[in-house]
């Protein structure tokens, strides 16, 4: 009945039987894949504490750095870099400030209780510090976890915007652990600071708690502010971008959307700036993407270029996530009851208590948002969360990353049910072509 | 050792014995690959990813007689996977290759097989390219036989549409 339509499928099978088997890449291949699958068995999770405005996470391998072996190999053996050459591999701006020398070393130590941390170097401008830091521990370190950093700069504390750190899994007789935290800040930090002292508290053995004060040498770099102020729409969504500030670690892009959009603009997955000769800077992959100011102005992260001060800039992006704003997730906590999901039904509630939510979206593969922000009760009052997590997981057949979680902590159950929950990223998707010349000022 | 049992081993978490398992069927998966990829190095990369993600979950592996089935199972939801994330991104027109006498045939066949919605296509190269039988289809798609009968017509109906229409295109 398909007589002709079976005899060219069968053409074409005929054509991939006869196909040269690269038997040696292949091979290559199954040990590659094999190795990696033995690293990424761990379940990613990331913690974000957030006094202010709440920041979530992205931790998607969406582009990836070409990094020489060689070049990671010299920067491996700087001390405590090993976390850093993890980052580098997702970010161009990382990577330019090893290149340009813009990492210090530093040497600050702490020991209490047969636990010693040594700080091993920071990155600080004036939008954030990245520090590396290692834990040496005399017993077997059950649970290598470091929480509620804080930075303090000439005595005061800095205000964090929201702060990303790597959380280290328990291994048997572990005596010593690589670790690292990105802290944002919430105000641009003076550029003339010296002197800072990094508090963080371990986990295990209840609590205990390190001071580690340092000074720095090298001058902080001073952010590159570029004011746009520009209009523009997208599937009739008006989005005004305000600025874009350039600092060592990232650059910041300042957004507003208008209040008459029939849609929540939620991320820009291909935010960039482009040079002259084509070079892309993207968003930022594996840290904090994205926060919000209290006044609701929202910050996207991209990888800097700081140090490449190309002549020509052009803003661009083409498809971003946006969801109707009558699509809500709204839960009764204290019943333990879904109220509403989006209609799509990728998103379910998998766990409710008056402290905790979990939730569980169906993403079909690489999506990497956590996707939850801020929660408001049935009088519009915000809920306090202590922090927010995010994992995925793989599907039935194997598929990777099928399943994307979030959960969200509450600081305490005195608040008003049903709570509203607000979407940070979610896949569903408006596209246009917006381009946006910067110059220099 | 024969293959169910060398999948038992690996479904037990040999490492071993799940090496020599990818080993095994590693030609076999390099041309589902390549049937959707239509790229060496696409496919090789793909075949790396699917040995992780096979690895990772090679536990769940309930019948160590059906591993291959398995794994092509793995490879096309990768391919199609694939395939839709690369057409999110700006693409690079892929160049045919030249100089081939049934380029034209098999760039007529590679798109009408791409203009099919993922679940015909996977039927299709089922039971064509992998030569699988109905039931065993069945049982992988998780869905009556009957079932896979009628969407593998009516995905063959659409092939046929589609070479229909090129051909009227073609003489405009």
């Amino acid at each position: 009945m398909f007589e002709e339509e079976e005899k060219k499928l069968a053409a074409q099978r005929e054509e991939l039987a006869n196909l040269e088997i690269p038997e040696e890449a292949l091979s290559h291949a199954i040990h590659a894949g094999m190795d990696r699958s033995k690293r990424n068995t761990r379940r990613i999770r990331r913690s974000v504490l957030s006094l202010a405005a709440v920041a979530v996470l992205l931790f998607a391998f969406i582009t990836s750095v070409r990094v020489s072996p060689a070049f990671a190999r010299a920067v491996s053996s700087l001390p405590g870099m090993a976390a850093i050459v993890e980052m580098i591999q997702h970010d161009k701006g990382m990577k330019a400030i090893i290149d340009n020398e813009y990492y210090e070393e530093v040497d600050a130590t702490a020991s209490d209780g047969g636990m010693t941390v040594t700080l091993n170097g920071v990155i600080v401008d004036q939008s954030g510090m990245v520090l590396s830091f290692t834990v040496d521990s005399a017993t077997e370190m059950k649970d290598p976890l470091f929480e509620t950093p804080e930075i303090y700069a000439d005595g005061q504390l800095i205000e964090p915007r929201g702060i990303v750190w790597n959380d280290p899994l328990p291994e048997d007789n572990k005596h010593t652990s690589e670790q690292m935290i990105d802290y944002h800040f919430a105000e641009p930090l003076p550029a003339g600071t010296r002197n800072f002292e990094l508090r963080i508290q371990s986990r295990e053995g209840s609590g205990r708690n390190f001071s580690l004060p340092f000074s720095i040498e090298k001058p902080i770099a001073q952010g590159k502010v570029f004011d746009l102020d520009q209009t523009v729409t997208v599937a009739g969504q008006k989005i005004i971008i305000r600025s874009i500030t350039v600092h060592p670690l990232r650059a910041e892009v300042a957004v507003d959307f208008d209040e008459h959009n029939t849609m929540d603009i939620l991320q820009f997955e291909d935010m960039r700036i482009v040079d002259g000769k084509g070079e892309t800077w993207s968003s930022i992959t594996n840290g904090m993407s994205a926060t919000e100011e209290e006044d609701g102005t929202q910050i996207y992260f991209l990888q800097s270029n700081y140090f490449e001060q190309p002549d020509l800039m052009i803003f661009r992006m083409n498809q971003m996530q946006a969801i109707d704003k009558d699509e809500k997730l709204i839960v009764d906590t204290r019943l333990g009851k879904v109220l509403q999901t989006p209609s799509d039904g990728k998103l379910e509630v998998t766990e409710i208590d008056p402290l905790r939510i979990e939730t569980k979206l169906k993403t079909g593969g690489e999506f990497g948002y956590g996707y939850l922000t801020d929660v408001t009760d049935a009088d519009g009052k915000p809920v306090d969360l202590t922090s927010a997590g995010m994992w995925s997981e793989e599907g039935e057949d194997g598929e990777e990353k099928a399943y994307t979680y979030n959960d969200l902590n509450f600081a305490d159950a005195d608040y008003k049910n049903p709570v509203t929950i607000r979407f940070f990223a979610y896949p569903n998707y408006i596209k246009g072509d917006v381009t946006i010349r910067i110059d220099r000022p | 050792m024969d293959e169910t049992e060398l999948a038992g081993r690996a479904a037990k978490g040999d490492p071993d014995a799940f090496l020599l398992l990818m080993e095994t069927h590693k030609a076999a998966l390099y041309r589902t690959a390549f049937a959707f990829l239509k790229n060496e190095h696409a496919s090789i990369e793909a075949v790396q990813e699917v040995t992780a993600r096979a690895y990772r979950s090679v536990r769940r592996l309930k019948n160590p007689e059906f591993a291959k089935t398995w794994l092509t199972r793995i490879m096309i939801n990768y391919c199609q996977d694939e395939l839709k994330r690369k057409g999110r991104e700006p693409s690079v027109d892929r160049l045919p290759d030249a100089g081939r006498t049934d380029r034209h045939d098999r760039l007529e066949i590679d798109e009408a097989l791409q203009s099919l919605p993922d679940e015909a296509r996977r039927l299709i190269h089922l039971k064509y390219f992998e030569e699988m039988k109905i039931r065993e289809i069945a049982e992988l798609e998780q869905i009556p036989e009957g079932t896979v009968k009628s969407r593998l017509y009516h995905s063959l109906r659409q092939l046929r549409e589609f070479f229909a229409g090129k051909g009227g295109n073609r003489d405009v």
